[in-house]
């Protein structure tokens, strides 16, 4: 119910140990400008470190930037305290009061700022209605004696009991197992639908970013790489970074040289997709890209083959000249020591051979 | 993310102002926190300081009169004359040199080496392996033998009992010691050589530290022993560098509070041999004597001896903390 | 966990275990001798007391020691005459110098440390640590005479406040009351360390949920992270009370009235009294006073004294014993840095 700006921030840290230590060089947060669309949610993704989380934390109000604006609806919000953002946050860790039973934290926002006991009685009855089956008898035990489920779900309704313009939501299922965190993902989707809320989901998980996430942004070293949506990161990265951090498994990239419109790779000779200058260039093929069994492709030495029944494939893992290689390939393939394998040359991302540069993405894949 | 553990001291001055053609949106839909809007919201930055520095003031108050304060005034007076009944001169190193020339601060700094020699060799180290013995036993019996081990007694309550079994006529140590062991007849507190070993002895059944060490050695999580027994390390291997490694800050703290706490004893001494230190000062440790000088208006001097102590106890403190680091990991 | 799990059967192991829980009750048997031996003292007859031989019980128990005990809270016998005030007015005493300590610092300490912990941050919050903690590594020696000056003439820590212009600057002198006690001890260095310590365990993302939910840090602070840190209080309280109660040295310096002296003060000069007269014979407790005499007749020696002792460490036992829960829980030390 907001439409969130984030305006060229930058926040450094000072080095660990305080006492004299000089601003360290590289800031945790490098001029990030993000935009949130009402009711849309972002999913940012990267690796620990890269800033995600200050990011948030910036949004939420709980870290004073170094520059730049944050508004919510048009309306600068930087210097407004957490509590005046009107903001729902749910943490890695759940954060859940522990003195408190699960009525307790929800009744919290209320009593801090002055609303009756009735007010908070019955929104904590709407939340428990909203958050489905079973969850009424949570709110009446203590917090210690929940599961890492029922403490975030509890965490959730904490978050949106108080009716947020914001959620924001720090890695809220990396701490669950993988059965509970494959339901709760699509728990969170669903609230997430129904309210209509805007959303900034922060996750190490790309899968998890995909699902969550109506648009992508990939941050690194306090920037963001880009924004969009998964089908603009996976077809059409910025550069080899976001093209070799999206996909899974990642995508392969050989070096090559151009002469003549031909790609030399590793003794085999390829068209190139489009017009290349003359030289050293690499060329990125993601798994599914991949022909095998053609007499002109590359030599790759097979390691092993990773079958995949639900997904009708197999990933075959191997090497050509020395660079990892993975090939997607039909379920019945069969264990070889070597495979021939040949790019699908429309769908190849060409990039300089030095930098990130990125010099061709196939572009969307035309499917129907 | 670590990195965000240790924060800046928040910058408030960033540029927050917004562009006046941004402002004029309408506020969000009903259902939204009001607050937002409200004029005079202070940055979330100034607002916290106020509330850190209400929260600190009165522990800075405190610990700036009765800490920082008569620590400095104690340099300032040694070198004064500390007159009473007029104003105070300035003497320079008057009062340390009186100090200096005193042959009885020369026996009372004999006197304070060989007791705190002799109390932390014996009764330092006793705690660290008690508590590391306790740890094993069971949750159950944890619990019991820890509340029977460091059952405290009150101090004063203490000197009485240890006078009382001290004494060379009908004290218990006496019958021990002639009765048990066959020796002859003790002088304990009144012989110049025993005395000060005598007031070290209690200090070995009151073990005040161990509750730290065991607090200390719960909290290493059991999987480096697991990991230790894998690789067939036995009980003093694991020891030697799981157990006491992680207690090495706490020992090295608890070190130099032992090591302070011993140069500047007082109490113990004084309730069992007298203000004195019978016999014949073989008891008369330095803060014994500077509470003499105290009660003989002797202020100057006090503050000068007292300064004198400061700098070797600080010396052995540096030096501990040279040849001790805190860092579990070197 | 230095013994294994697997394999205890093994003679060699069973052995080594054996042999340290055999030191184990040893200690603790050699560690609660003293409080046995000062009970039954307690109701042993004035000659059992001096005997040579000394009995592991009472041969001919009596409570005359507690009875005269008993005559001194009263005042009103020859034994009561040995202190100026009843024993209760001590007792007082030290009851409202302890409450007093712990009420002003056990707040006070946890505040500043609290601030340190989760509101202070880099260069700021280092320096506050040391300036807070810097005075636990200074010697307690050096301070003991400025800080008497500056219970005559606070804020002087001078022996006359200075004068300006001819006339002398006026000071309040707290000297000779207990506040002279109270206040050098509301600050403790080493609670505001273990304090430290514990809210430096307890996650940031806790309070950053309280300011999302709009708590003041106050309301932070009282609401959530009180609650959360009831081991660490119960430490810290435990380790005050213990200070406080039994303190001897810095009331003696700082009050001069018998009538205002805690009891711990009162129980030593007593025993002072005693061992000049009492301990070795009657025939010696002749020569001393008349009133000695009288009591040393009533059978009371260092049964006496240690009924007082008792009766000092009772309020010691009952809050180790109340606090014992959380002592283990609630120390989260980790050096100084």
């Amino acid at each position: 119910m907001a439409r969130i700006e984030v305006e060229k921030i930058v926040k450094r840290y000072s080095d660990v140990e305080g006492v004299g230590g000089a601003r360290s060089a590289r800031p945790a947060l490098d001029t990030v400008s993000l935009d949130i669309a009402d009711g849309e949610t972002i999913a940012i993704v990267g690796s620990s470190g890269c800033g995600k989380s200050t990011l948030l934390k910036i949004v939420a109000g709980l870290e004073q930037p170094d520059e730049g604006v944050v508004r919510f609806d048009g309306e600068d919000v930087t210097a407004v305290r957490p509590q005046a953002r009107g903001v729902g946050m749910v943490f890695q860790d759940y954060a859940l009061y522990p003195s408190m039973k699960g009525k307790g934290n929800l009744a919290y926002y209320f009593q801090v700022h002055g609303r009756t006991e009735e007010e908070a009685r019955a929104r904590a009855q709407e939340t428990a209605d909203r958050m489905g089956i079973g969850f009424e008898q949570l709110l009446d035990q203590s917090t210690d004696t929940l599961s890492g489920g029922q403490q975030q779900r509890v965490a959730i309704a904490r978050c949106i009991v108080r009716e947020p313009r914001l959620f924001l939501m720090d890695e809220p299922i990396c701490n669950l197992d993988a059965k509970l965190r494959e339901s709760t993902r699509v728990e969170i989707r669903k609230l997430l639908r129904k309210f209509g809320i805007s959303t900034l989901y922060v996750t190490h998980d790309q899968q998890e970013a995909v699902f969550m996430g109506d648009r992508i942004a990939v941050m690194r070293g306090g920037r963001i790489e880009q924004i969009g949506t998964f089908d603009e990161l996976y077809y059409s990265p910025a550069n080899l970074f976001v093209a070799t951090f999206i996909g899974s498994p990642p995508m392969t990239v050989l070096p090559a040289i151009a002469s003549g419109g031909l790609l030399t790779v590793a003794g085999a000779e390829w068209p190139a997709p489009v017009p290349v200058p003359d030289g050293p260039v690499r060329i990125g093929i993601r798994p599914e890209s991949w022909f095998t069994g053609r007499g002109d492709g590359a030599l790759m030495t097979v390691s092993h083959i990773e079958r995949i029944p639900t997904e009708r494939a197999a990933f075959v893992h191997g090497q050509v000249d020395g660079v990892p290689v993975v090939v997607a390939a039909p379920l019945n393939q069969p264990d070889t020591a070597e495979l021939r394998i040949m790019p699908d040359m429309g769908r190849v991302y060409v990039f300089a051979a030095d930098g990130e540069q990125c010099l061709h993405t196939p572009g969307p894949l035309d499917l129907f | 993310m670590a990195a965000s553990q240790q924060h800046t001291p928040v910058e408030e001055e960033a540029p927050a102002a917004a562009r006046p053609g941004e402002r004029e949106t309408a506020p969000g839909p009903a259902g939204g926190p009001p607050a937002s809007t409200k004029p005079g919201t202070q940055k979330p930055g100034r607002r916290r300081r106020v509330e850190t520095t209400l929260f600190t003031l009165p522990a800075f108050l405190f610990q700036l009169s009765w800490g920082w304060y008569p620590m400095i005034m104690a340099f300032v007076l040694s070198f004064t004359d500390a007159a009473l009944r007029r104003p105070v001169q300035f003497t320079g190193l008057e009062s340390y040199q009186r100090i200096w020339d005193d042959p009885l601060v020369a026996q009372s700094f004999r006197v304070t080496a060989v007791y705190t020699v002799l109390s932390i060799t014996l009764t330092f180290f006793i705690p660290i392996f008690v508590a590391i013995l306790l740890m094993e036993m069971s949750r159950r019996h944890i619990r019991w033998m820890m509340l029977l081990w460091f059952l405290p007694l009150s101090g004063v309550a203490s000197t009485v009992l240890f006078r009382y079994m001290f004494n060379a006529q009908y004290g218990l140590f006496q019958w021990v010691a002639t009765k048990v062991l066959g020796l002859p007849p003790q002088p304990f507190l009144n012989s110049a050589d025993q005395v000060l070993f005598w007031l070290v002895v209690p200090g070995i059944l009151f073990f005040g530290p161990g509750l730290i060490y065991m607090a200390t050695l719960q909290s290493i999580p059991a999987s480096y022993f697991e990991a230790a027994e894998i690789e067939g390390a036995g009980f003093w291997r694991k020891m030697w560098t799981i157990s006491l490694p992680r207690l090495r800050p706490i020992i090295s703290m608890l070190l130099i509070f032992a090591i302070i706490g011993s140069t500047q004893a007082f109490e113990f001494p004084t309730i069992m041999t007298g203000a004195e230190g019978s016999p014949g000062g073989a008891a008369r440790t330095v803060v014994m004597y500077l509470f003499q000088l105290l009660q003989q208006l002797r202020y100057a001097d006090a503050t000068a001896l007292g300064v004198y102590l400061f700098v070797i106890t600080m010396t052995l403190v540096v030096i501990q903390r040279r040849f001790f680091r805190e860092d579990p990991d070197t | 966990m230095l013994f294994p799990r697997v394999g205890r059967t093994h003679p060699a192991l069973r052995i080594a275990w054996w042999a340290t829980v055999a030191f184990l009750v040893l200690g603790i048997t050699l560690h609660l001798f003293p409080f046995y031996f000062m009970l039954i003292t307690s109701f042993k007859s004035g000659n059992e007391v001096l005997s040579q031989t000394p009995t592991w019980w009472p041969h001919d128990p009596t409570v005359a020691g507690w009875k005269l005990v008993f005559d001194i809270v009263e005042g009103n016998s020859a034994a009561g005459q040995l202190m100026s005030e009843p024993l209760w007015v001590y007792m007082w005493n030290s009851v409202q110098i302890t409450f007093w300590t712990l009420l002003l610092g056990i707040p006070i300490t946890a505040f500043a440390a609290y601030a340190n912990s989760k509101l202070q941050r880099g260069r700021m919050a280092r320096y506050s640590f040391l300036f807070f903690i810097g005075t636990l590594m200074m010697p307690a020696a050096l301070t003991l005479i400025p800080s008497y000056l500056l219970t005559r003439n606070w804020p002087f820590a001078l022996p006359q406040a200075p004068s300006v212009g001819g006339t002398e600057l006026p000071t309040f002198g707290i000297w000779n009351t207990h506040w002279a006690v109270v206040l050098p001890m509301v600050f403790n260095a080493f609670n505001y360390l273990l304090f430290k310590g514990f809210f430096d365990t307890i996650p940031d993302s806790v309070i950053q949920a309280a300011r999302v939910d709009g708590g003041s840090e106050f309301n932070i602070f009282r609401r959530i992270v009180l609650p959360m840190s009831v081991p660490v209080f119960a430490v810290t309280i435990w380790t005050s009370f213990s200070g406080a109660w039994d303190q001897f040295l810095w009331p003696l310096v700082v009050m001069q009235d018998d009538a205002k002296m805690p009891a711990s003060v009162m129980i030593y000069q007593l025993q002072e009294k005693f061992i000049q007269a009492g301990s070795a014979s009657d025939a010696e407790a002749a020569v001393q006073s008349q009133q000695l005499q009288e009591i040393l007749g009533a059978g009371m020696s260092w049964n006496g004294l240690m009924v007082l002792g008792i009766l000092q460490s009772i309020p010691v036992f009952v809050a180790f014993i109340v606090c014992r829960e959380y002592l283990l829980r609630g120390i989260k030390l980790r050096g100084l840095k």
